[in-house]
């Protein structure tokens, strides 16, 4: 298993605890103490892996632990803290060393409505920044999705094809379009944080 | 995310009934990046856009306004989204701006013949206080524009012609007079004036709060001048949504104080509606909007319009375009307009038709959308005339893959008119 395949594992077993630990303990920090206290049934394998995870991941993150808290409780109407973004109102948030979650910002799917279709990406299509990995479909109007950063698709939210609406309704969360496993975080570096897309929706 | 359509080099309006918006258009604008597109290329931003007499009124409420016909034009309200609204307008009452679209007066004794002329409906046959939906007709039998003729008198026409056709419209007229030369006829465009459209199942019983006139006296296609509080106001009973409803003309300074009252009513059934959804319930019933399902290249044949020629029409002619619009009357056209039904992502204007097996294009869709009443995808667009049989399937290219879709009947949904 490539070390990059062995993050990845590892990240998404994290993402599935952090969601059955209550809201406020959702902190990357806090998984595994609160694992350890709360969830004592899991085993000690899973909880090995986790810990393997937060000391081998690179530390290029740009998201600090507390703005990642920022992303998991923050409200849907206002901007998460620690997400980056593009001018084609697509968010991405770092969810472990190179692993991207990508969607679409609020300020995008209330201007295209309620969306009544999404077209995912294939798992495991290799993309380039900026090509176009899907579509969202509203009455009004299509819009590409187009991906933010370079790599490997290797998840889509599947929920979205029962419930699009997911989109409009918690765009941040569970809304979510696809992870990426990114090639080069340094492509972080020329998306916007949240200052720059406050101002950039101001003037456009 | 950045929109997929394009912005058409013109913005094409709709007619009275039909009305409204060019829809994708507009509504694509309505979208963030497209908006940037749009006012960094429209002519829009050197012209100052052109307010409706309820511009404040659309502020007040909430309204995201966007360029459309050189008006500012209200698009989407705050309190509902636009499936929330097809809904509200299908079981309750919408209140609808069309005062952009251009009212003209025809007065004289040479107008029956003029409109005879340029157009392909039995006007002479047409009775006093009733309109018809027809079109203005090109040499070619291409339709210009898609017009409401209301006769008043046998010398007395009341028209409502699409915003975004004025300029090609007048200068039609123009020429029409020129090479037709009516000696007693007179031409007056109501500029100001507003124009409301009032849909729904319950909108008879909204305007019906305010006047003493029997509104049952009106069937769909009557119109009457009925009182209001002091004034007069000409209803027609008609629409762009396949709803019972009204379009009411009224003078600029009294249109603001009308749909206050409307709106006020203390039922609350009436809501105020956007083009935006508009132009999902004018496609839910398979209305055409000018521009992108109607063009000058196209006739009303072609178009599945037939039914707008009158009978003595077809015998007699006199109309332009007429030997061309009787032969395809008689041996058929080589395409004609249709409706689809589809699953998955929605073909929209633009999008290609293949047959079923994808090597061959055989048309392309000109209006689709997700239908919120329906639940599937609805499109209609023009496809050569051996696929246009119902139930044949057909594969639309939407983002470079093709998918399949069905040759459906129109309306999708079925309509709900006062006779």
């Amino acid at each position: 298993m490539s070390y990059q395949k062995s993050i990845l594992m590892a990240s998404t077993n994290m993402a599935a605890f952090r969601s059955r630990l209550p809201a406020a303990a959702r902190s990357t920090r806090f998984v595994p103490l609160l694992c350890n206290r709360f969830y004592s049934n899991t085993s000690p394998k899973t909880i090995a892996s986790l810990f393997t995870v937060r000391r081998t991941a690179p530390l290029t993150s740009p998201f600090t632990v507390s703005s990642r808290r920022g992303y998991v409780n923050g409200k849907d109407e206002e901007l998460p803290e620690g997400l980056r973004y593009t001018e084609e109102h697509e968010w991405l948030a770092l969810e472990d060393g190179n692993l991207a979650v990508v969607g679409i910002t609020a300020y995008a799917s209330k201007a295209l409505g309620d969306v009544v279709y999404v077209e995912l990406p294939s798992v495991g299509t290799s993309i380039v920044a900026g090509e176009p990995i899907g579509a969202v479909e509203s009455v009004k109007s299509a819009s590409d999705i187009y991906s933010p950063v370079s790599g490997e698709i290797i998840e889509v939210n599947e929920q979205l094809d029962k419930k699009p609406g997911l989109v409009n309704a918690e765009p941040y969360r569970k809304g979510w379009i696809c992870k990426i496993l990114m090639k080069d975080t340094t492509e972080l570096e020329s998306m916007m944080d949240n200052k720059g897309y406050e101002t950039f929706i101001a003037s456009s | 995310m950045a929109l997929l359509h394009k912005l058409p080099a013109t913005i094409s309006g709709s007619c009275c009934i039909r009305n409204l918006a060019r829809c994708s258009l507009v509504l694509d604008a309505a979208s963030p990046s497209l908006h940037r597109t749009f006012a960094s290329n429209s002519t829009s931003t050197t012209t100052p856009l052109l307010k409706t007499p309820l511009y404040d009124l659309h502020l007040a409420h909430g309204a995201s306004m966007h360029p459309f016909a050189g008006f500012s034009m209200p698009i989407t309200y705050e309190s509902q989204s636009i499936v929330e609204s097809n809904k509200w307008v299908r079981n309750q009452a919408g209140l609808f701006d069309v005062s952009h679209m251009v009212q003209h007066i025809f007065t004289g004794k040479d107008v029956t013949a003029f409109l005879e002329r340029i157009t392909p409906t039995d006007v002479k046959e047409l009775a006093p206080y009733t309109s018809v939906y027809s079109m203005f007709l090109n040499n070619n039998g291409g339709i210009v524009d898609d017009i409401i003729i209301t006769k008043h008198a046998d010398d007395k026409y009341y028209i409502v012609t699409n915003a975004a056709c004025r300029d090609t419209d007048l200068a039609f007229l123009d020429q029409q007079n020129k090479i037709h030369r009516p000696i007693d006829i007179s031409h007056e465009i109501l500029d100001g004036w507003g124009l409301l459209a009032l849909q729904g199942p319950r909108a008879a019983e909204a305007l019906q709060c305010l006047t003493d006139f029997d509104l049952t006296q009106l069937k769909f296609g009557n119109v009457g001048l009925v009182p209001f509080n002091g004034s007069e106001y000409w209803v027609s009973r008609t629409g762009y949504t396949g709803e019972d409803g009204f379009e009411i003309s009224i003078p600029n300074d009294e249109t603001l104080a009308f749909s206050e009252i409307l709106l006020g009513q203390s039922n609350s059934v009436v809501k105020l509606a956007g083009l935006g959804v508009r132009d999902a319930l004018r496609l839910e019933v398979g209305l055409c909007l000018y521009g992108q399902d109607l063009d000058e290249t196209t006739t009303p044949i072609q178009a599945s319009l037939s039914w707008v020629v009158g009978k003595r029409r077809r015998v007699e002619g006199g109309f332009n375009g007429f030997d061309l619009i009787a032969d395809e009357l008689n041996n058929g056209a080589s395409r004609r307009r249709v409706g689809f039904l589809s699953d998955g992502p929605p073909a929209r204007q633009g999008s290609r038709i293949y047959d079923e097996t994808g090597t061959t294009l055989i048309g392309v869709v000109t209006s689709g959308l997700p239908s919120p009443t329906v639940g599937k995808n609805i499109a209609m667009g023009y496809v050569e005339k051996q696929f246009m049989k119902r139930g044949t399937n057909v594969l639309f290219d939407i983002r470079s893959r093709k998918r399949p879709g069905t040759v459906a009947k129109m309306p999708f949904v079925p309509t709900n008119y006062y006779r």
